[in-house]
């Protein structure tokens, strides 16, 4: 393997090193210059009551200095909440701030009791971090899951016709028509079956009676009868 | 005779003489009173023998009944099922009587509909097996549940969406069709039952028959009214019972678990119930054939048509298992490999390969060798069927549940006295209704086996072959059917 080496005379060598040691020097003072960041206030906007399963606004503003709307920053909505023994803050929504400083987003309560709401600004390269909280009750009682699995298809799983409120609440009780046509296709002929043999009765009444046959059990049966049993 | 001279069916003769007892041609009088009258005799006279294997088979079921008490009264407890393996024997056994009842009807359905004329003599047999064993396994679910009084909860609370509630309704859709299916080629046979028996008979027989034979008389429009009520049971009854196998399949497909993960999961278990119901069938046939000395009508013929259909139902089941285990193997993930190191290497591996070789390549080299295609070979592979058919429910109930849904250890499961008991129970109450049966119905279909008689001694009217032929075209002319005779007693 070829080996790259670089030669300096002595005098190079050390003009080199004191180069090195003023901009190492230099670099801090350019990093605490960057520190020097414009400070920030947000605004948080959410109701102050809300029903379980309900699709909640959240609103933040977002102004620096002199309440001068800051645009194109991210805002997280976030809860604390805490999980198997582990606390901190579950981001709920995120959204950018318009020309207003505004951002906008919203959040489906998924439990009850009083939460509290935090919009978040975490700073960038200009701005300051800021963060404020708002308290919200989540109240009332309903079954938050329902089944979306698989496909929809429009009369068999789902309403034929899409904008009829009532048809579209009765049709989970009527999805079954398949199997209710298939069953009453199938108990039709059962019934058909039964009506004949209402009928071959009803023709037999029309004919005399059989006159007794040569019994089985009397006669040249009886041996046989004997023979057979088991 | 026109046994003896019919040159298609000299297996009877053959059957006969192995038999060693007289047939009915050594019988005075022709061979169409002699059918009825080896036919109708269990009806006519009962031996102690009969009581004694009664008194055996309630003792059985007794024993099963003190077993449930026990589940009843503690649970589910005295069992061997836990959560992890949650259906045990009782679902095996569930599926294997639901599996066997559809050769029965469905079989019964599928000649009649092709004209297969061999298979007169024990359509009977077969539709009543198809009863029997729904009434039997439909009683599995309900002492599966441990609470049966909780039953109505279906009815009230079922999701039409659930394979539970579409198994409920096809299994009732099919009992009742089946019956039906049962009862509508009983109706000549019972008139024949109300004519023959006579006045010896007890009183309540003699009611019974006049009753169920609804009056038949044998008339044209009668006849006409029972061919159509049985074409139409005869088209509805064959997807009915398909859909119910296929039904009970998806019951094990739906749900979330590895092993039960297939798209071929309804054809095959609609294919293994046919080929245990045949099996079950030719078993019958011949315990019934003995017992009750019907040689001369279930024949050799019978039983070797019935052992070819076995062998292509054994091949059917060998290429779903060939096409089930190559497609999962060869995607082989953590869970197949669980389920597949279980049933073919591990504490499962024993009863998996008797079942392959036992159930599906034993049965069908018995078929195709001539010499070992006998009665006493078809019985044979036909029992080797049965039981691997038990074992093969048993692997896929149990060995799916074995396969642990979350990363813990295995679960074992062993059934406890009470499902054995229980089991035992079922299988006796299964012999206890044909046991029943037999004396209260003709075994075989009499007016069809006349009617087949008549037909096959036209045929030889028509087309004479050799002197034998033209001799049982003639005494074959003179048989006439049962109905017929009836109409003339009344002249």
């Amino acid at each position: 393997m070829n080996e790259i080496s670089c030669r300096f005379s002595e005098p190079t060598r050390r003009g080199l090193l004191a180069l090195l040691a003023l901009a190492g020097a230099a670099l801090p003072m350019a990093a605490q210059a960057q520190t020097a960041l414009a400070p920030t206030a947000i605004g948080i906007g959410v109701p102050s009551q809300a029903q379980l399963g309900q699709l909640i606004p959240l609103q933040a503003r977002l102004v620096g200095v002199g309440g001068v709307p800051i645009p194109k920053a991210t805002i997280y909505f976030t809860s604390p909440t805490t999980f198997l023994n582990v606390t901190g803050d579950a981001v709920l929504a995120e959204a950018v701030t318009d020309a207003q400083g505004l951002a906008t987003a919203s959040w489906r309560a998924t439990r009850t009791g009083g939460l509290t709401i935090q919009a978040e600004f975490r700073g960038d390269d200009r701005y300051a971090p800021a963060k404020a909280a708002a308290p919200l009750v989540v109240g009332g009682e309903r079954q938050l899951y329902v089944q979306q699995v698989g496909v929809r298809i429009p009369a068999l799983n789902t309403a034929p016709i899409s904008g009829l409120p009532i048809l579209a609440r009765l049709w989970p009780g009527l999805s079954a028509w398949p199997i209710a046509v298939a069953l009453l296709v199938v108990w039709s002929l059962y019934a058909t079956v039964v009506a004949l043999l209402w009928r071959i009765a009803a023709a037999g009444r029309s004919v005399p009676a059989v006159a007794q046959l040569p019994s089985l059990t009397a006669g040249t049966g009886s041996a046989e009868g004997a023979e057979v049993q088991q | 005779m026109a046994l003896e001279a019919d040159g298609e069916r000299g297996g009877d003769m053959v059957a006969l003489k192995r038999t060693g007892r007289p047939g009915p041609e050594y019988i005075e009088g022709g061979w169409q009173p002699q059918l009825e009258r080896r036919v109708l005799a269990p009806l006519a006279g009962t031996g102690p023998r009969y009581f004694l294997w009664l008194a055996f088979l309630i003792a059985v079921i007794g024993w099963a009944g003190f077993a449930y008490l026990q589940q009843w009264r503690r649970g589910l407890i005295v069992t061997g099922m836990r959560d992890r393996i949650s259906w045990g024997l009782y679902i095996t056994s569930f599926v294997f009587f639901i599996g066997i009842s559809h050769a029965g009807t469905l079989l019964s359905a599928i000649l009649r509909a092709v004209k297969a004329t061999w298979q007169m003599s024990i359509t009977r047999m077969a539709e009543f097996i198809t009863v029997v064993a729904l009434m039997v396994g439909a009683l599995f679910p309900l002492i599966d549940l441990g609470r049966p009084d909780r039953l109505w909860n279906i009815v009230v609370f079922g999701r039409w969406q659930s394979p539970l509630l579409w198994d409920l309704l096809a299994i009732a859709t099919y009992l009742t069709g089946s019956t039906l299916y049962l009862y509508l080629p009983l109706v000549p046979d019972f008139a024949l039952c109300r004519d023959r028996l006579g006045p010896q008979a007890p009183a309540w027989q003699r009611h019974f028959f006049e009753i169920v034979a609804l009056g038949w008389r044998g008339t044209p429009e009668q006849q006409r009214l029972l061919e159509h009520a049985m074409t139409i049971m005869m088209v509805v009854i064959i997807p009915v019972a398909v859909s119910v196998h296929t039904v009970i399949s998806w019951i094990f497909s739906m749900s979330l678990r590895e092993p039960f993960n297939s798209t071929v999961f309804g054809a095959y278990f609609v294919a293994g119930a046919i080929f245990s119901g045949i099996a079950a069938i030719i078993v019958l046939m011949a315990v019934l054939r003995r017992l009750l000395r019907l040689e001369a009508y279930i024949t050799e013929r019978q039983f070797v048509n019935l052992g070819f259909l076995l062998a292509a139902l054994a091949l059917i089941m060998v290429y779903m298992n060939l096409s089930e285990y190559v497609t999962t193997g060869y995607k082989m993930n953590a869970d197949t490999a669980v389920h597949f190191q279980q049933l073919m290497l591990g504490r499962f591996a024993g009863l998996f390969w008797f079942y392959i070789f036992g159930g599906l390549v034993v049965p069908g080299l018995i078929m195709l060798f001539p010499r070992t295609r006998t009665i006493r070979g078809v019985v044979v592979a036909a029992t080797l069927v049965l039981v691997a058919m038990w074992i093969e429910r048993y692997l896929i109930v149990v060995g799916g549940f074995s396969v642990p849904l979350m990363p813990y250890q295995p679960a074992q499961y062993a059934p406890t006295w009470v499902e054995w008991s229980i089991l035992a129970g079922a299988f006796a109450l299964f012999a206890l209704i044909i046991s029943v049966f037999t004396k209260l119905f003709p075994v075989v279909s009499i007016w069809e086996v006349v009617e087949y008689h008549q037909l096959e001694a036209a045929t030889a009217v028509h087309r004479p072959r050799h002197g034998r032929d033209r001799q049982s075209a003639r005494e074959g002319t003179a048989a006439v059917p049962v109905t017929v005779l009836a109409q003339e007693a009344t002249q």
